[in-house]
């Protein structure tokens, strides 16, 4: 099984580390992963994460579709069979374009967002198989949003 | 040494004056260095200013630091909480177009009182005695964070009906 995870630079993938650390234990030869983000030359554990551009809400239409087509370059070069992303929207594109292509797509919202999801986990939720919060009040009433635990 | 970071999106010019402010009030003499984003117009001549640094020469200060100043990201509190480092945290806020919406303002609810070593403020005057207290505490030891379990990772792992296994 390929497992690819994707967050912004940041905060994001801080979080993204964390949880891969915290799946270590489930490590074993039929499972590989990998990493893109979005700055470049980063490295994890030595091997070397995929450049993925960055975009944000007020990207222009040209730029956001752009990244449509980056993140599809990426899907098609690793072939995962799983995306887990924990934002933002670079990582909810990849989860679009796995999720078309039907694969197993699992967002985790930042921990940041305590009031209500980010505006990508509001989106996430509707395609995504698993749409995770961090706090367990954001999960009591909404059946499409489901409490796991944290990254800390 | 103290370590002031702003993320890597937008500058935060507002917490760079608020502790430019302090820094004069309290007679800070120590080392002062400065992450202020692209486009920040702030300046100063007692502090040590960048706009951008890699993870590298981020973790180097870090590392160094024996107090943070940060905007309320994830990835500031979680370094604080990562490399035992205390922490001062102020939020930005939309209505003064310094993010995109107020989820720092969420984050610090979120997070006060949850670590002692971890100071979340939303006002000068707390941020300013946050800062007292992060300089009269800074040879005190930290206690180590209470991690929780892993259940997160446990818990996707097994959905995707991963096998416990060694590296």
């Amino acid at each position: 099984m390929k497992i690819l995870l994707v967050a912004s630079f940041g905060g994001h993938f801080i979080q993204l580390k964390r949880l891969f650390e915290q799946m270590q234990n489930f490590i074993s030869e039929n499972v590989t992963y990998e990493f893109a983000v979005t700055e470049k030359d980063i490295t994890i554990n030595g091997a070397p994460a995929i450049y993925l551009p960055n975009v944000h809400r007020e990207s222009g239409l040209k730029e956001k579709a752009v990244s449509f087509y980056n993140a599809y370059k990426i899907f098609k070069k690793v072939k995962p069979d799983v995306v887990i992303s924990t934002g933002a929207l670079p990582g909810l594109i990849m989860c679009f374009i796995a999720k078309l292509f039907g694969k197993k797509v699992i967002w985790v919202d930042s921990m940041a967002n305590y009031q209500k999801l980010s505006f990508s986990g509001r989106i996430a939720k509707f395609f995504c198989s698993v749409c995770l919060t961090q706090w367990e009040h954001l999960a009591e009433n909404d059946k499409r949003v489901t409490y796991w635990g944290k990254v800390l | 040494m103290i370590f002031i970071t702003v993320g890597t999106q937008l500058p935060f010019d507002r917490l760079l004056e608020y502790f430019a402010d302090w820094q004069s009030e309290a007679e800070y003499k120590g080392k002062v260095v400065a992450q202020v984003g692209q486009g920040s117009r702030f300046s100063s001549s007692s502090m040590e200013i960048y706009q951008n640094l890699s993870s590298d020469e981020y973790y180097h200060w870090f590392r160094q630091a024996e107090g943070i100043v940060s905007h309320t990201g994830m990835g500031s509190i979680l370094s604080c909480l990562d490399y035992g480092k205390r922490g001062v945290f102020l939020a930005r806020e939309y209505s003064l177009s310094e993010h995109r919406n107020d989820h720092q303002l969420d984050t610090t609810k979120a997070f006060e009182n949850r670590y002692p070593s971890l100071a979340f403020c939303t006002q000068k005057e707390a941020f300013h005695a946050a800062l007292d207290e992060l300089v009269r505490a800074k040879d005190e030891p930290l206690e180590p964070a209470q991690s929780e379990n892993g259940m997160l990772g446990c818990q996707i792992a097994d959905y995707l009906g991963l096998k416990r296994g060694s590296k």
